[in-house]
């Protein structure tokens, strides 16, 4: 790393953790709830990173992993409330609001989904890749939305965010540091990820995967493992989301999320670690802010979006630093 | 008779109505260098993909160190010993030069489902990818992206990461091809080096280089072998000369 790319990176952490002082300062704590979803779509678009910019796995169906994540949250929530069973049969399984257990079990189950669905999917290629996990994405959309136990397409009011020893979740300023925390955490895995062996077949399969092949690496289960990864932080993200939210409905899996997350990669630039971060947080200021000025944003966001791709083939942290740190971190 | 390395037995592929391999039959014997030559659309590389697995066969059987790899995957029969080059340069454009090489080592030490050490710091890698790139005379472009590699530096680098899996049996399809003379020399010097160490089936075009570097070379002619023997013996053949050199009238 140089010298240059150090300071970048010690300005941006600081500049993180002083936030929620500097928005206070300046009278604008209500920019703080942003900042922390730009968080955690960062933990989002990171994790699809991993898989469409590492990986080459063009997957159209992110969301499905978050509404996973975030529906464990609600569900286990909801019936925490009650105090009625999550299921009765074949263990006894009761409600809970303890995000030591809930959201270990949120990534569990999101890449328990990325392991079947991708034993399916990554049998295929290219376009036929994207509609599959698509379909997959939107087969968990109408499943929720078909639970009238849990809201149906209206989903479930939570009425405090979950308990995480003892931290108080419930205050903004926490809830921040703690996103932040776990976003920075899954950088550094990812980095150490991607400069191991493990990464280096991964990268190496985008590439060549034939020539890796003929190595003697076979691809599929890394393209596997990946998927289930990228999966499980997809679920923390979605865990997160409705935590903060207090809420979760089908509306969190819906396709155009899943083409939100993609566009947030593909915008900061794919296969560099902090892209998709900083894609996030583009394309949630610019949302807001041009949403201030025009109901019609997306009329200025779509050819800014267009303009990006097409002018900058590394994204934003392409234009904004040189590209050498690509596939590296 | 030593036991064979790699056996085929009446192996054909047809694409659609096309008969590319018909009822080919030969077997390599441990350390020789055999030549696989034949005109344009004879089925060499055909062959070789049924070999390493790129292609599946449609009749007929292959058997590699012992084992029946007919059905095998391309990376099992790759981890039984099989490297192979590719005529048309296939190496990771993204990777510099050692890292394309540290990843072929990769492939024979121990498992890849390792998470968290640098691979950039693991001598066990880098220190036979560096012995690697020294024979391959490509040390000083270590941190060199493969894409702004010449093409005949990026044939070496082809080569090298065949050899950097420690291979057994060698598939080399057309490695000189598209190098200049000097180059194509070094080449079939640094080839005629591994003779004796590993068994090499060799798809060249350069005949010269063939009858200077074979043991025994086989001829291909549409798909079928016409012939089979020591250099000498195919350069007396009259079905090989007439298939090179037309009917004589």
């Amino acid at each position: 790393m140089s010298a240059l790319n150090k300071i970048t990176l010690l300005a941006t952490l600081a500049l993180l953790l002083a936030l929620p002082w500097l928005l206070d300062i300046s009278g604008q704590q209500y920019l703080l709830s942003l900042a922390t979803r730009v968080l955690i779509y960062g933990l989002a678009a990171s994790s699809l990173n991993l898989i469409l910019g590492y990986g080459g796995m063009v997957s159209l169906g992110h969301a499905a992993f978050m509404g996973i994540g975030g529906y464990t949250v609600g569900i286990l929530a909801f019936h925490s409330y009650e105090g009625s069973p999550v299921l009765s049969w074949p263990l006894q399984l009761s409600g809970s609001e303890n995000g030591l257990l809930v959201w270990p079990l949120a990534m569990l189950l999101a890449a328990l989904f990325g392991l079947v669905t991708g034993a399916i999917s990554l049998r295929t290629r290219g376009m036929h890749f994207i509609m599959i996990t698509l379909a997959f994405a939107q087969m968990v959309f109408f499943f929720f939305t078909s639970l009238d136990t849990y809201g149906g397409g209206d989903g479930i009011s939570m009425y405090n965010r979950n308990q995480l020893a003892g931290l108080d979740l419930g205050s903004d300023w926490t809830f921040y540091y703690l996103c932040l925390a776990v976003l920075l955490a899954f950088l550094y895995l990812m980095h150490r990820l991607i400069n191991s062996r493990f990464g280096r077949v991964l990268v190496g399969s985008r590439e060549n995967e034939q020539r890796l092949q003929v190595l003697g690496f076979a691809t599929f289960g890394y393209r596997l493992v990946s998927y289930c990864l990228a999966g499980g932080a997809a679920g923390l993200a979605g865990a997160l989301l409705v935590n903060q939210g207090e809420y979760v409905s089908p509306g969190l899996i819906h396709w155009t999320r899943s083409g939100e997350v993609m566009v947030m990669v593909l915008l900061g630039g794919m296969g560099t670690l902090a892209g998709p971060v900083l894609g996030a947080a583009a394309l949630l200021f610019l949302e807001e802010y041009l949403a201030m000025y025009t109901e019609h944003w997306m009329v200025i966001l779509g050819p800014f979006l267009i303009l990006v791709v097409l002018f900058a083939r590394g994204g934003l942290y392409g234009l904004l630093f040189d590209r050498k740190g690509k596939d590296h971190g | 008779m030593v036991e064979p390395i790699l056996q085929l037995q009446g192996v054909g592929k047809s694409f659609g109505g096309l008969r590319v391999c018909d009822d080919i039959n030969f077997t390599l014997v441990p350390g020789e260098l055999h030549a696989l030559i034949g005109p344009n659309g004879a089925g060499k590389t055909t062959l070789l993909n049924l070999i390493s697995g790129l292609l599946q066969v449609d009749t007929g059987t292959l058997h590699f160190q012992g084992s029946n790899i007919t059905n095998r995957p391309i990376h099992a029969r790759a981890q039984l010993g099989m490297a192979r080059s590719f005529q048309i340069t296939s190496i990771l454009q993204g990777f510099t030069v050692q890292q394309n090489i540290a990843l072929a080592v990769q492939s024979i030490r121990g498992s890849s489902y390792r998470f968290w050490k640098r691979v950039a710091d693991d001598p066990l890698l880098q220190e036979p990818a560096k012995k690697v790139m020294s024979q391959m005379g490509l040390a000083d472009r270590a941190s060199t992206p493969a894409s702004s590699l010449s093409h005949g530096e990026q044939r070496l680098l082809e080569m090298g990461m065949a050899l950097a899996t420690e291979p057994d049996l060698l598939l080399l399809d057309e490695p000189m091809a598209g190098l200049g003379p000097g180059s194509a020399r070094n080449l079939a010097e640094l080839i005629d080096s591994l003779k004796g160490n590993v068994t090499i089936l060799l798809v060249e075009h350069d005949m010269q280089t063939v009858f200077f570097l074979a043991d025994r070379i086989t001829v291909l002619v549409q798909g079928r072998v016409i012939a089979t023997g020591t250099p000498q013996q195919i350069r007396n053949n009259p079905a090989v000369q007439e298939a090179y050199l037309g009917k004589p009238c």
